[in-house]
C-alpha cells in the first residue's frame, strides 16, 4: 500500500516505522530536513520537505496514487487540513488524523469527526484511557488487551514472590486456573519466550496469558496476585493524557485524583472533571503523595509531561505502597528499563494508538490491533471467512511461522482455548498473535486469496 | 532519539562484533557470487551455439566452481541480516566486485585466451565499463567469449549488487547501505519510496533501453550477436566491441549517429529517464546537469569536428561526425574509438584529455567526476567571487532553483581532491613503469573515470598488453576505485573503518 504520513514527532515515525517494515510504499512529509533525511535512511522511506497543509506539497508527494494520509503532526489544525485536502483529491483515500482537542471531535457541539471527513482519528490520550480501564478491570496484571468485547483477554502478570507456584513447571498454573489457559509466553531478561516443558517459573517472569476472565482471575490468584477490586487511583499530570484517563475511570465508577504542578491547568480542567478530585501540587513531592493516599492507592499512574519525571513519580509512589504503579513512556528504548527498575505497567500512549492504523493496513475482516510491550507482539483479532488459510484445517497443519500462535478462537459466544487439532470455522472470531515481522507473511491466513 | 535499529525481540541484539560482521558480509558475498555465476550460463549458451568446445568447459567450470563456493557460503554462514552497517555495506561491494572480476577473469584463463594478468584486467575492464583491452585481435576469439567480455559491460553498468538489492527486499534498511557503496552520485535519487523498488525500476528501465538499442543495432544491418555486443558496450558505457577498429571497423553513418544519441541516453541521470517515462518531461528538460552534459557534447562536439576536418584529410561532414561521436564518447565515458583522434590537431586532443575528468550525469551508468560536481564546484568558485563584493550576502547559492548545501559542497570538494590525489599518485607510479607523460596521465585519468583510450602510446586505435603486470594491476585498481566512486575502495585504508 502507498500511505503519506504528515509529521516526524515520534507518532509518525513511529506509524511510518511500523509500516515501512511491512513493505508499504512510505512517503513522510515534514518540515524538518533533518530528521526526514534520517527516517528516508533509518526506515527505507521517501520524503517531501514542506508543510503538510500545503497542496502542492501532498501533490508531489504522490497524494493522488496514496492508499492511506495519517496525519500526525502536533497541531490538530495542520492535520484537519490535510485530511481534506487528500478529500478532494480522492475520496476513496482513507484519511487518518490525530486529533488532541475534544472540541474539534464534538465535545462543543456543530462539528465532529464525520464532519470534518475524517474516517479515523488517533487520540493517544484516549487509547490510554482505555489501556488503563482495561487495566483496572484486572486486578495485579502488568497488561491487558480484551478481544472480542472483553470475553478473551490477553494478560500479562508477574510470578509475584507470594506465589506458591514458583519453581513449578507452566502446566501446574493451567491446573490451578482451570485448563481453559493458553501460556502464550514468558518474558524474562527483556526476551520472550515461547513456552515449554522446561520452563519453571521464576520470582519476576511476566507470564502472558490468554484466557476468559473466570479463568484469568484463577491464575492470577496462583501467582500470588490478590484480586481485589480497584477503588482508588491517583493520577500525577493534568495534561491531556491524565485529564482522559481521570474522565474514563471516573465513568467506570473508580474514585480518582489527579494532581498538577500549575494552577492555571488545574483551573481549566476542574470543569472537565466533575467526579475527580483536582489537586494542585508537585506530584513528585513525597509528603503531598503520601498525604493524598499515595500510599493505598490500588493505581498510581504518572502522565507528567516528561518520561523521567514519570519513571520517577513511579518509583517514589512504588515504595510508599501503592499496589500497581503505571508510567507513561513513549520511548521504546526505555520501556524495559523501566519494568526492570520496578514500574509495573508501561503505559505508551503513541505506541497504542499505532494499532488501529494496524487495523486498516490488515486484509480480512480485521476487527481490532493490539500490541504487547513496546510492541514486540501483535495481537489481531479478525472474523474468519470462508476461503481464508485459516480455516478448515487443523491449527497444527497450517505450517505458521515459528513466533506466531492462535491465542483463542470465538464460537458461539464460546470461548475456545485452542490446541494443534482446533479447526477454525467460517464466521469464528479468532485472536491471533505474532511478531510484527512475520504478520505480512500470514495476510493468507486471513483473508482469501 | 527513537529511530536507532531498536532491539529484535526473540533473540539478543546484534552486537558489533566482529565475529558477526564477517559471517553478514560473506553470506552476502556468497549470494553475489552465486548470481554472478549464473550469468555465466549466458555466455556459455553462446558457446554452445556456436560449437565452440574448448570455450564451454571454460565457462562450465567457472559456473560450476561460482555456483559451489557460493552455495557453501551460504549454506555454512547463515545469518540474520538486520543492522546491516554502513561499514558492512562497503566492505561488501568492495570486495564484492573484487570478487566478481576474479570469478569473471577464470573463463577467459581456462580457455587459454589470455594469462592471469591480462585476464584480471580484462575482466575487471569489462565490468568497470572501462573498456581498455589488451587484446589485438578480437575478431580471432572465440564468440563465446566476446560475448562474455561485452556483457561484463552490461551487468556492471547499472551495477550487480543495485540488481541483487532490487531482486531480494529481505535486506530492508541494509539495501540502503548497498546501494549508496555501490551507486555514483552525491545523493540517492529515490524514484520510489522503497530502495529496493527503485532499484527494480532502475534495472527495468535499463533493460527496457537494452532492447530499443538492440533493435536499433539490428534495424542498421548489424549481426544479432554484435547488435547485442554493442548494446552491452553502450548501456554500460563501457567501450569493448566486436571489431578491432571498434566503431570505425564498421564504417558506418548509421552506426555512428545511433551510437552517438544512445550514448547520450546512457549517460543522462536515469532519474530523468524515468520523469519522462512518467510524463513530466519538463524535468529532464530543465535539469541543470543535463543541459550542461548536452551543451558541452553539442558545443564542444563541433568545435572538434571543425578541427578535425581541418586538420586531416576528411570531408567536413565526416570530419563533424567524427568529431562530435569522439566528444560525445569521452565525455559520457564510453571510449568507443571512431577515428583515430591522435592524427588530429593539438587543440581536439586537449579538449577530449579535459572531457576525460568531467564524466556523465549522477545516476547514469558513465564514469568521471559526474557533471553536477563539476558544475558545484565552479558554482562554488564563483560564490567566492560574489562574496568578495558583497560580504553580507545571506542567501545560498543555487543550483536548477535547489540551495547548495554546505554538506554537499563537503562532499564535492573532498571527491575532487581525492580524484586529483589519485591522478598524480597514479601517473608517478605508471611512470616508473616508463610510461611517458601523456601516457600516464592519460591512462590514469582514463582508468579512474573508465573511459578506456588515452592519449599517447594508449591512444584509440592502440592497446594495453604491452604494460608491465604491475602497471596493469595498478591500472586495474583505478578503475575499480573509479567505478566504485572512490570512497567505497579507499575507506578500507582508513584506519577509522578498523577500528571497533
Amino acid at each position: 500500500m502507498r500511505v503519506i504520513v504528515v509529521g516526524t514527532g515520534t507518532l509518525g515515525l513511529n506509524i511510518a516505522r511500523r509500516l515501512s517494515e511491512e513493505r508499504n510504499d512510505v512517503v513522510m512529509v515534514g518540515e524538518d530536513e533533518a530528521a526526514l533525511r534520517r527516517a528516508q535512511d533509518a526506515l527505507d522511506v521517501g520524503f517531501v520537505l514542506g508543510k503538510g497543509s500545503s497542496p502542492s506539497v501532498l501533490l508531489e508527494a504522490g497524494l493522488p496514487a496514496t492508499d492511506i494520509i495519517v496525519a500526525a503532526t502536533g497541531s490538530d489544525e495542520i492535520n484537519i487540513v490535510a485530511c481534506l485536502i487528500a478529500e478532494t483529491v480522492g475520496t476513496q483515500i482513507v484519511r487518518v488524523a490525530r486529533i488532541h482537542d475534544p472540541a474539534y471531535l464534538g465535545a462543543e457541539g456543530i462539528i465532529d469527526q464525520s464532519a470534518l471527513h475524517i474516517d479515523l482519528v488517533i487520540s493517544p490520550e484516549e487509547e490510554v484511557a482505555d489501556a488503563v480501564a482495561a487495566l483496572a478491570r484486572v486486578p495485579g496484571a502488568t497488561d491487558v488487551l480484551e478481544f472480542v468485547g472483553g470475553k478473551v483477554l490477553a494478560v500479562g502478570a508477574e510470578v509475584d514472590a507470594r506465589s506458591n507456584l514458583i519453581g513449578r513447571p507452566l502446566a501446574e498454573l493451567r491446573r490451578r486456573a482451570g485448563g481453559r489457559l493458553l501460556i502464550a509466553g514468558v518474558y524474562r531478561d527483556e526476551m520472550v519466550s515461547a513456552p515449554s516443558q522446561d520452563i519453571r517459573m521464576a520470582e519476576g517472569d511476566v507470564l502472558f496469558l490468554v484466557a476468559d476472565r473466570a479463568t484469568v482471575r484463577r491464575a492470577l490468584t496462583g501467582l500470588g496476585k490478590r484480586w481485589v477490586r480497584t477503588r482508588n487511583v491517583l493520577i500525577a499530570g493534568g495534561g491531556w493524557e491524565g485529564v482522559a484517563i481521570a474522565r474514563r475511570l471516573s465513568a467506570d465508577g473508580i474514585h480518582t485524583k489527579i494532581i498538577d504542578r500549575d494552577p492555571v491547568v488545574c483551573d481549566k480542567i476542574s470543569p472537565l472533571l466533575d467526579d475527580t478530585l483536582v489537586l494542585n501540587g508537585d506530584a513528585m513531592d513525597e509528603r503531598l503523595l503520601a498525604d493524598e493516599g499515595g500510599s493505598k492507592a490500588d493505581m498510581v499512574i504518572a502522565a507528567l509531561g516528561d518520561e523521567n519525571d514519570n519513571l520517577f513519580t513511579a518509583l517514589q509512589a512504588k515504595r510508599l505502597g501503592a499496589r500497581r504503579v503505571a508510567a507513561l513512556i513513549d520511548t521504546p528504548e526505555r520501556m524495559p528499563f523501566a519494568s526492570t527498575i520496578g514500574v509495573d505497567i508501561v503505559l505508551s500512549p503513541l505506541l497504542t494508538s499505532l494499532n488501529p492504523i494496524l487495523q486498516f493496513a490488515r486484509r480480512g475482516d480485521v476487527v481490532a490491533v493490539q500490541t504487547l510491550r513496546e510492541s514486540l507482539v501483535e495481537g489481531i483479532e479478525f472474523v474468519a471467512v470462508e476461503g481464508a488459510g485459516i480455516v478448515g484445517l487443523p491449527l497444527a497443519l497450517l505450517h505458521m511461522p515459528h513466533g506466531s500462535l492462535v491465542g483463542a478462537v470465538v464460537r458461539d459466544e464460546e470461548v475456545i482455548v485452542p490446541d494443534g487439532s482446533t479447526v477454525v470455522q467460517p464466521g469464528d472470531r479468532v485472536v491471533l498473535f505474532a511478531r510484527p515481522a512475520l504478520i505480512p507473511r500470514m495476510q493468507r491466513l486471513l483473508a482469501p486469496g | 532519539m527513537a529511530m536507532t535499529e531498536r532491539a529484535p525481540t526473540l533473540q539478543r541484539p546484534p552486537s558489533h562484533d566482529g565475529l558477526g560482521a564477517v559471517r553478514r558480509v560473506g553470506f552476502l558475498l556468497s549470494m553475489l557470487l552465486l548470481g554472478v555465476s549464473c550469468t555465466l550460463a549466458a555466455p556459455l549458451a553462446v558457446a554452445a551455439w556456436y560449437g565452440e568446445a574448448d570455450v564451454i568447459g571454460a565457462f562450465a567450470t567457472a559456473l560450476f566452481l561460482g555456483v559451489a563456493v557460493g552455495s557453501a557460503g551460504l549454506f555454512l554462514l547463515r545469518t540474520e541480516l538486520r543492522g546491516l552497517s554502513r561499514r558492512d555495506g562497503f566492505a561488501v561491494v568492495a570486495l564484492g566486485w573484487v570478487l566478481v572480476c576474479l570469478l569473471g577473469s577464470l573463463p577467459y584463463v581456462l580457455s587459454g585466451t589470455l594469462g592471469p594478468v591480462n585476464a584480471w584486467f580484462e575482466c575487471t575492464s569489462g565490468f568497470s565499463g572501462t573498456g581498455s583491452s589488451v587484446i589485438a585481435d578480437v575478431e580471432a576469439l572465440p564468440r563465446g567469449i566476446v560475448f562474455w567480455r561485452s556483457f561484463t559491460h552490461w551487468l556492471g553498468g547499472m551495477g550487480f549488487v543495485v540488481l541483487y538489492v532490487a531482486l531480494f527486499p529481505l535486506l530492508g534498511v541494509g539495501a540502503m547501505q548497498l546501494y549508496q557503496a555501490e551507486a555514483p552520485g552525491i545523493e540517492v535519487d529515490r524514484l520510489r519510496p522503497r530502495i529496493s523498488s527503485t532499484a527494480r525500476v532502475l534495472w527495468l528501465m535499463y533493460a527496457g533501453i537494452s532492447v530499443v538499442v538492440t533493435i536499433v543495432y539490428l534495424a542498421g544491418g548489424m549481426s544479432l550477436f554484435e547488435s547485442l555486443c554493442q548494446m552491452f558496450a553502450v548501456l554500460g558505457t563501457g567501450g569493448f566491441s566486436t571489431r578491432n577498429a571498434s566503431i570505425a571497423g564498421f564504417d558506418s553513418a548509421y552506426v555512428d549517429w545511433t551510437t552517438i544519441v544512445f550514448m547520450w541516453i546512457c549517460a543522462t541521470n536515469f532519474s530523468l529517464h524515468w520523469a519522462v517515462i512518467t510524463g513530466r518531461p519538463g524535468k529532464l528538460l530543465r535539469s541543470p546537469e543535463w543541459r550542461f552534459l548536452t551543451a558541452a557534447m553539442v558545443g564542444l562536439g563541433v568545435i572538434v569536428g571543425v578541427l578535425a576536418w581541418t586538420s586531416t584529410d576528411v570531408s567536413p561532414g565526416v570530419g563533424l561526425r567524427q568529431g562530435i561521436f569522439e566528444v560525445v564518447s569521452t565525455a559520457s565515458t564510453t571510449g568507443f574509438s571512431g577515428a583515430d583522434y591522435e592524427l588530429w590537431a593539438p587543440a581536439a586532443q586537449f579538449i577530449i584529455f579535459l572531457l576525460m575528468f568531467m564524466g556523465g550525469c549522477a545516476g547514469s551508468t558513465a564514469g568521471g567526476m559526474k557533471v553536477v560536481r563539476v558544475q558545484l564546484f565552479f558554482k562554488q568558485a564563483l560564490q567566492g567571487f560574489f562574496r568578495t563584493l558583497h560580504p553580507h550576502a545571506a542567501s545560498p547559492p543555487r543550483l536548477g532553483g535547489r540551495p547548495i548545501t554546505s554538506r554537499m559542497m563537503r562532499s564535492v570538494s573532498t571527491f575532487i581532491g581525492l580524484y586529483l590525489f589519485m591522478l598524480v599518485v597514479g601517473s608517478a607510479i605508471m611512470s616508473l613503469f616508463t610510461m611517458d607523460f601523456a601516457t600516464a596521465t592519460s591512462a590514469v585519468a582514463s582508468m579512474l573515470s573508465n573511459i578506456g583510450p588515452g592519449l599517447g602510446e594508449v591512444g584509440p586505435f592502440d592497446n594495453y598488453d604491452w604494460i608491465h603486470p604491475g602497471g596493469k594491476l595498478v591500472l586495474t585498481f583505478l578503475m575499480l576505485a573509479g567505478r566504485l566512486e572512490l570512497f567505497t575502495v579507499l575507506i578500507f585504508f582508513s584506519p577509522a573503518f578498523w577500528r571497533r
